[in-house]
Order: C-alpha cells, then structure tokens, then sequence
C-alpha cells in the first residue's frame, strides 16, 4: 500500500551523533554506525544522514564514513554536508549514497544544481532549505548550517531549484527544529503548493500526528525527523526507535 | 576433566577444589548464598521490608529507586515488578554503542507500557572505542569489563544527581552463580591503567568512572545500597521470558546477555575461543542446583555451541568494523599472550585489606541483607560481573 516515506535525519559532527535544538546545543546522542544498525533492523524506509562541520571545514561528507554507512543499511540513504563538485557526488554515489543532499554550495552557484542534476539524473539531487526568521522579517533561506542569512524567500528559492533540476526538496525549519511542538506547517504548505517535486517536511516532529499533518494539511511528499527517532519519554532519553510498518500503513490510512 | 558432581564447574577454573565427594568450593559457595538469601516466604518478607524502605525514602520524591535496563529479560522483569510492587523507579540505560535493535525496542516496549521514565546515559563512542580496544590488546579475558563497570558508575552517578537511595539490579545468583574472580575481576584503577597503556591517548570525558573513593562515599556516606531483588524473589527466568513476551510484545535476543553485540562477541568468540573459557559452566551449574534445569540438560547445552559459525563470524567482523581494528591488528591481538586481570594493577589488594578491616562496613556497599557471608568471600573467588 502506498504511505509516504518516513525519514530519521541524523546529523554527523565529527565522528559521533549529534542532535540540535534550533540549530545550536548539540547534545551527542552515540555512534552513528550503530543507530544505522538498528534503523536498519527497524526497518526504516531511508535515511538521511548531513555532516554539519563539512561546510564550514571546506570538505565534503566523508565518502569512507558513507562507505561505512553503506555496509549497515540496506535501505536508500542521502547523503549531505560540504558538497561542492561533481567528482565528491560520484564518491559518495560509489561509496553507496542513493542521493545526495546539497544546501550551501546550491546558494552560492546555482547553476552546480543544473550540472549536477543533468550529469546524475533529478532523483539523485536533494536540495536541503534551512529556513529562519529574524525578528519581524519575513522568513528566508538560510545556509552554512544556519549562520547564514540570504535574504531568500523560501518558495521562490525552492522554485529556482526545481527548476535547475532538483528531483526532491527537504524544508527545514531552523525555529522548529529539535523542539518536538510540531512541523512548520504554513511553510511546508507554500512551498508544496509551489512546485511539483516532492516536498519532505523537516524540523519540529514530536509525535506520529505532526506526520498526519504535514501529510494532509501542507501536502508534504515525505516526513522526517530527528529528536523523535531518537529520543524517548519526557526525559528525552537516548533511544532509537522508528514505528513499524503496519503502524505507519495504520497512520496514514 | 573432573567435574563437580552438583553441577557442572570443572576443572578448566581456576581457583576451584573438589572435596572428597567431589563437590567443589564453587558448588559449596552456590549452596551457602542458596541458604543466606532464601527465597519463598522469608524472601518475600525481606523483599517487601525493602519495598517500605525504598517507599519511605522516595516520599516526597519522583522516584523510590533506580533500575537499570538493559533490553534484556532480567531487568525487564525487573521494571514489571518494581511496578507491580508499586515501586516508582526511574529506569537507567548504558548506551556503549553496541546495543541491538531489539535490546533498545524491549526497552522502548516495556516502558512505554509501563509508563515509566527513561534515562539513557550514552558514553561517547570514540572513547569507548578506545578503551574497549585498549582491553584486547591489554589481553585480558573479560573484554567487556568497561562496560559492566560504566555501567555500575552510571547508576551511581545518577542515584547521586536525582537523590535516589536505591539501585535495583537483575543480578540473580541462581540463575548466573559466581564468576572467578580471575576471569572477571576488573575496577575504575585498572581501567585507568590498561587505558593509559594500551590505548591511544584519547582523555575520557565521558566514561563514567565509579574510583574507589567514589564508592566508599555513595556507599558509605550518602547511603546508596545496591539492592538484587532475585536474590529474594522467586524469579524463573523461562517463566519470565514468556510473560513479558505475552504482555509487552518483548522480544528474545538469543544466548545470555546477547542483547548487547560487543558483550556477545566477548561472551561467545573470545572467551571460549581465545580463552577456552566457557562461561556457561557457571550460569548452567547455579541453575542445576537452583533446580531450574537437571544436571543432564545442563551438560546437553554445554555441549552445544553459543551460536552458529557463520553468526559468530559476523559477530566478529561487526566488532572488528566497529572497533577500526584491521585483521593485521585482529590477528597480532588474537595471538599475544593470554594474560588475566592480577597481571595488571588495580586496587584488588587495596579491598582485600578493607575487607578484613572494614568488613562489616563494606557489606554495606554491597548491601547483602541478611548477609552473613564474609565480604572476602564476596570479593575473592566470586567476583561478579555487574549485569
């Protein structure tokens, strides 16, 4: 039966696994090789995993720690952090990555996505959007792992990427994130209703309704999440966990 | 190969006498701490005087106790009858990076159902990585001692953060019995020492560390005690299994301890195949004499291997990865001299010394009620492992 996919986004920060709340207060939450281990036995429909320190470290995603990725999950994965050419997509595509996920690099030379989309095919090319809002303003693009304003509007920016080739678009809510009170609806719903390519609603999940409601309220494609993958009752234990199958066919019936 | 005509401990330990009947000092040991901690109706009586203990001093509090959780059956059963005693423990798990899927999912299970509140203390794997190395090549037999002892720290140091007086483990001496002391023996001191040794330098941030000191303060001066409620409760460990599967949707893992991939490798390859240490003689023969199993299944099971060749295989080769140790360093490991604990410091001795001096004090800390068993029993020759 058909669902829409349900994606863990694990965020690497140099060897361990980190989770953040708005971007920042990363709280090391293990070994990545063993929480792919278990989403694998889990059952998990993809993963995505981003390497936030690759961008800002001039380096992309370290293929050997995909290739290590790769050896645990037999599920697809994205990959994504620091890209910038296509000879570092090809690595990571050989070192087992189904796609790869491009932010910062997307801002600062658009015309990369076109390439890229054009030399690997659309399904390959994820474009991850961080979105922020300053004060009053309106709410725009942010990259470099959140530290960097653009002045780009949202749907506008998801628009010119579908255009450029993007086969699927990840909107990622920096104010969400990590706080589990729920996707930034309105936000996912503009962008969904703006382009044709799959939309995967990102940042704010805190139980299996938000996913209902990213679904049927703001037409989300996919749903992902971080904090709810891995943390576990009010004290927000460490513990990885991912609904089973018929529970997500129950869900989204 | 002369074996002990109650159970199923042979010669292969060390340390262990048979007397003219055959029995050996294991099998006597066994028997001795059968009498000390009855269980049926003096053990329920017992039991329920801690449970007002633990009541009283959790009054006013969150939580009465602290129960570590493992994904395993012991101390899921565990956390199914702290709650039906009406106990309100706060569960506690070790992340060392190698739990299973389905360790982490029993736990997930069983306190949901329960709704009982989940703390995960996760050390950072790199550390882990480091020291856990430093034990195989340090050659010792009980690799996995780095995280009985993280373990045993990590309940102490949260009982200290929440002001919980209580730590309730899944020890259960008739079903595991006692280890020798030379196959299992291992502290905070010689952690440091094996670490500094032969790891790579890496400081440890986060690797919970309970140093003697440490100890003798939660013991002694703030009052933590370690309680084991199966040492007063009749608990049957099949029986158990079946009911948390019934009840929790609780899945089984296979052999002993197996819901932890590193704690398997140690227990099933390289114990027995490094070692020619095959733990079970130990489990199985306190469960002969418990009465949980007859002396002829117990040798049946022995004779069985821990798992298949090719799931022990992947067993290792996970590790390997896991570990970043290449088959060259598998290999220069695997074939350096076999060494045991006492070939390496620690502060064994040290507790020796204490235990003659301070022995009615340190059974505090070990908190065995009604306990008239020495504490030089208690640290030689019976080590336990902490799980």
């Amino acid at each position: 039966m058909f669902r829409p996919r349900v994606i863990p986004v694990l965020l690497l920060k140099d060897k361990g696994l980190v989770k953040s709340e708005k971007f920042k207060n990363h709280r090391y939450v293990g070994d990545p090789i063993n929480a792919v281990k278990i989403f694998n036995d889990l059952k998990a429909d993809e993963l995505v995993f981003l390497d936030i320190l690759a961008s800002a470290e001039k380096r992309s995603i370290s293929p050997e720690f995909v290739r290590r990725v790769g050896d645990e999950a037999n599920m697809p994965f994205a990959v994504g952090g620091g890209i910038r050419s296509i000879k570092e997509i090809k690595a990571l595509i050989n070192a087992g990555a189904e796609k790869v996920v491009i932010n910062t690099y997307a801002v600062e030379k658009p015309a990369f996505i076109k390439e890229a989309s054009e030399e690997f095919g659309s399904s390959t090319i994820v474009v991850s959007i961080d979105i922020n809002q300053k004060f009053l303003r309106k709410q725009q693009v942010y990259t470099s792992a959140g530290t960097k304003s653009t002045g780009l509007d949202p749907v506008e920016w998801a628009q010119k990427m579908q255009d450029c080739g993007a086969g699927e678009i990840i909107i990622n809510s920096i104010e969400h994130d990590g706080t589990m009170q729920g996707y930034d609806l309105k936000l996912v719903k503009e962008v969904a209703e703006a382009v044709e390519i799959p939309v995967v609603a990102l940042g704010g999940a805190g139980s299996l309704n938000d996913f209902i409601r990213a679904v049927r309220e703001s037409y989300a494609s996919a749903v992902a999440a971080g904090s709810l993958f891995v943390f576990h009752g009010p004290r927000k234990a460490v513990l990885v966990n991912y609904p089973q199958n018929k529970e997500l066919v129950h869900l989204f019936s | 190969m002369k074996i002990c005509s109650k159970g199923v401990w042979d010669d292969s330990l060390p340390g262990i006498t048979f007397d003219e009947n055959g029995v050996s000092n294991f099998g006597k040991l066994q028997e001795r701490m059968m009498q000390e901690y009855p269980r049926g109706e003096q053990g329920t009586k017992d039991w329920e005087q801690l449970v007002q203990e633990m009541k009283a001093s959790g009054r006013g509090k969150k939580y009465d106790c602290i129960v570590g959780v493992s994904g395993g059956v012991d101390s899921s059963y565990l956390l199914h009858i702290a709650n039906r005693y009406g106990l309100r423990p706060l569960a506690v798990n070790l992340d060392n990076g190698f739990n299973s899927e389905i360790a982490v999912q029993n736990i997930f299970k069983v306190t949901t159902k329960l709704k009982i509140d989940l703390e995960t203390y996760v050390v950072d794997y790199e550390e882990m990585k480091d020291i856990l190395r430093a034990y195989m090549r340090a050659g010792v037999p009980w690799i996995d001692a780095p995280t009985d002892l993280a373990i045993k720290a990590t309940m102490y140091k949260i009982a200290n953060q929440e002001g919980i007086k209580y730590i309730l483990r899944g020890n259960d001496f008739r079903s595991e019995g006692k280890q020798p002391k030379e196959w299992t023996y291992a502290d905070a001191k010689q952690l440091l020492f094996i670490h500094k040794k032969f790891g790579s330098g890496i400081r440890l941030k986060t690797y919970p560390l309970l140093t003697l000191p440490k100890m003798i303060y939660s013991g002694l001066l703030k009052g933590i005690r370690d309680i084991r409620p199966y040492y007063f409760l009749d608990y049957q460990k099949q029986k158990a299994k079946k009911m948390l599967m019934e009840e929790y949707d609780w899945k089984d893992y296979g052999g002993h301890h197996h819901e932890n991939l590193f704690t398997k490798f140690a227990m099933a390859y390289w114990l027995p195949q490094k070692f020619g240490i095959d733990k079970r003689k130990i489990n199985l023969s306190a469960q002969v004499l418990s009465g949980a199993l007859s002396r002829a299944e117990a040798m049946t099971r022995l004779s069985q291997p821990f798992a298949s060749k090719e799931e022990l295989e992947n067993t290792r080769d996970y590790v390997m990865k896991k570990l970043e140790l290449s088959p060259e360093e598998f290999t220069t490991i695997w074939k350096s001299e076999n060494k045991n604990a006492f070939d390496y410091p620690s502060n064994y001795s040290l507790m020796f010394r204490l235990a003659d001096t301070f022995s009615p004090l340190l059974k505090k800390f070990y908190s065995f009620k009604p306990m008239s068993i020495t504490a030089r029993e208690v640290i030689d020759g019976t080590a336990e492992t902490v799980r």
